[in-house]
């Protein structure tokens, strides 16, 4: 696994503040936030591009595929895949984006439209910068990877998607190895201003499931992993550092940014069904858990659902108080958060919480903890009703 | 990383020679040269006016690039079709320099 986040530049730092509740939201830096009503995000700090990739290398690449690169390496140096030159072509590279090259469009844009008289001229990468499938691509090119590549754009659940697909291709032995996760850059002014226009964005913190809380606060990043079959993994010795086990999807049908109770119990039960798992043995849960008034309630109700009794005992937390809301990275950031959490027995708190809101009566973690859960679900709910949930299991063996 | 991926859109054809305009303007080359030495993070005294692309290694994706470059640093539309012929430095500033005379008429 491997990732960048505003928690920190490496999966082990990541997780070192993760595991301890520390938030990263904060006042935007590298943007001029103008009198947009919100100041905070989680923004990844000192990210210098140019100690990952060449000048030259640069110019094709917004900082979301950038990320996704980053990320992708990182992985790869963990996981060592150890490809043969035949497992090179059958590598499958499924990634999330929810936005693309937002930043080079916007860029781009406001040449264009901003330019009062002047010849408008837009940079010739534009194109290449913003498709959504340049985190895909690159990667692919990296390492030379040849099977089944592309990008799932789900808003909020790409990632999920994109990483149930990779284990779908994986499983059902089309691909010997997938790499798979989500990327995210979406700080631009124009996409800020968008945000503000929805009003569900928190003017100070992401509080999930907490009472008072105002809403979401937008995130960067990127996290990769590395998947294969048992089998391959054990007879390379590979470190294994967890096990996904199922994958569930649906849609709401039901209101393009309202969420329903039905969607994502759907989503949950088709998980638990594709893994052969019973409810009662899901001991942990990374929600989605945005802090949007509309989210959590409904989050929670779908968990009641479909876990009944397990959801008094089920302990939830969601990391978007962490590392923020990602967008189309969410569900890969908090896949290494729920693989971290099976496989070191301890659990992320969910932070900046004020107190009960009985709408979201779960069984929520506060403080770290330890856990001894052998099955976590890992939430996403996208905007549109969109809605991705892996089940992953601890690895012992 | 990057090389693999640029090199396999292989945009950049070899082969048509260009007349050379006899009375090119040096002022011009040098401007030239100056926008595809810092385009492509190369030393100035590496490009001359007889250098080709493939020679300095600029393939289609910086190609396009060094289009963009020029049209900003002499205010000109370099259209499509003549973009596609050149080849090298020398067919480069001859283009620019035909493009001046036309905006200029």
């Amino acid at each position: 696994m491997g990732c960048v986040s505003a928690l920190g530049p490496d999966v082990e730092t990541f997780w070192g503040r993760a595991r301890a509740g520390e938030s990263a939201i904060g006042p935007l830096r590298n943007l001029d936030m103008g009198e947009v009503r919100f100041q905070n995000g989680a923004e990844i700090a000192g990210f210098v591009p140019a100690e990952h990739f060449e000048e030259k290398q640069l110019i094709p690449l917004d900082r979301f595929a950038q990320l996704a690169v980053v990320a992708a390496r990182q992985a790869v140096r963990q996981a060592a895949p150890g490809w043969s030159e035949a497992e090179r072509q059958q590598t499958a590279v499924v990634t999330g984006s929810c936005y693309g090259g937002k930043t080079s469009e916007d860029e781009g844009f406001r040449e264009i439209y901003g330019s009062g008289g002047r010849r408008p001229r837009i940079h010739p990468m534009t194109i290449p910068r913003l498709m959504a499938n340049a985190g895909s691509s690159w990667i692919a090119m990296e390492y030379g990877l040849q099977g089944p590549a592309y990008t799932v754009s789900t808003a909020c659940s790409s990632a999920n998607h994109a990483i149930g697909q990779a284990f779908w291709l994986v499983r059902n032995g089309i691909c010997d190895v997938a790499l798979t996760g989500g990327c995210e850059a979406p700080f631009t002014p124009g996409s800020m201003k968008a945000w503000e226009a929805l009003r569900v964005v928190s003017g100070d913190t992401c509080r999930p499931f907490s009472k008072d809380r105002k809403g979401m606060v937008l995130g960067e990043g990127a996290a990769m992993l590395v998947l294969e079959a048992e089998e391959r993994a054990k007879a390379r010795g590979a470190e294994i550092l967890g096990e996904i086990v199922g994958f569930g999807m649906s849609a709401d049908a039901h209101h393009v940014t309202q969420p329903s109770v039905e969607g994502p119990a759907l989503a949950i039960e088709r998980a638990l069904a594709d893994g052969g798992v019973d409810g009662g043995a899901v001991g942990h849960i990374n929600a989605h858990g945005t802090g949007t008034p509309a989210n959590d309630p409904v989050e929670t109700a779908a968990i009641r659902r479909v876990l009944g009794g397990q959801a008094d005992r089920v302990r939830v937390t969601s990391t978007k108080s962490l590392h923020g809301h990602t967008l189309g990275a969410a569900g890969a950031l908090e896949a290494v958060a729920a693989v971290l959490t099976l496989a070191r027995g301890e659990a992320p708190p969910t932070a900046n919480y004020l107190g009960p809101d009985p709408e979201c009566d779960l069984p929520l973690i506060l403080a770290p903890e330890a856990c001894d859960a052998e099955y976590a679900l890992s939430h996403s709910f996208a905007f549109g009703g969109l809605n991705a949930v892996l089940l992953f299991r601890a690895y012992r063996g | 990383m990057a090389d693999g991926g640029f090199k396999r859109l292989g945009l950049v054809r070899k082969g048509a020679n260009f007349a050379m305009l006899e009375c090119m303007s040096d002022d011009i080359v040098q401007r030239v040269i100056k926008v595809v030495a810092e385009a492509q993070k190369l030393p100035i005294e590496k490009v001359t006016v007889d250098s080709t692309f493939e020679e300095l290694a600029i393939d289609s994706l910086d190609g396009i690039q060094l289009l963009f470059h020029l049209e900003s640093e002499f205010d000109i539309n370099i259209p499509d079709e003549a973009a596609r012929q050149v080849r090298g430095i020398r067919e480069l500033a001859e283009g620019v320099e035909k493009l001046l005379a036309q905006k200029s008429a």
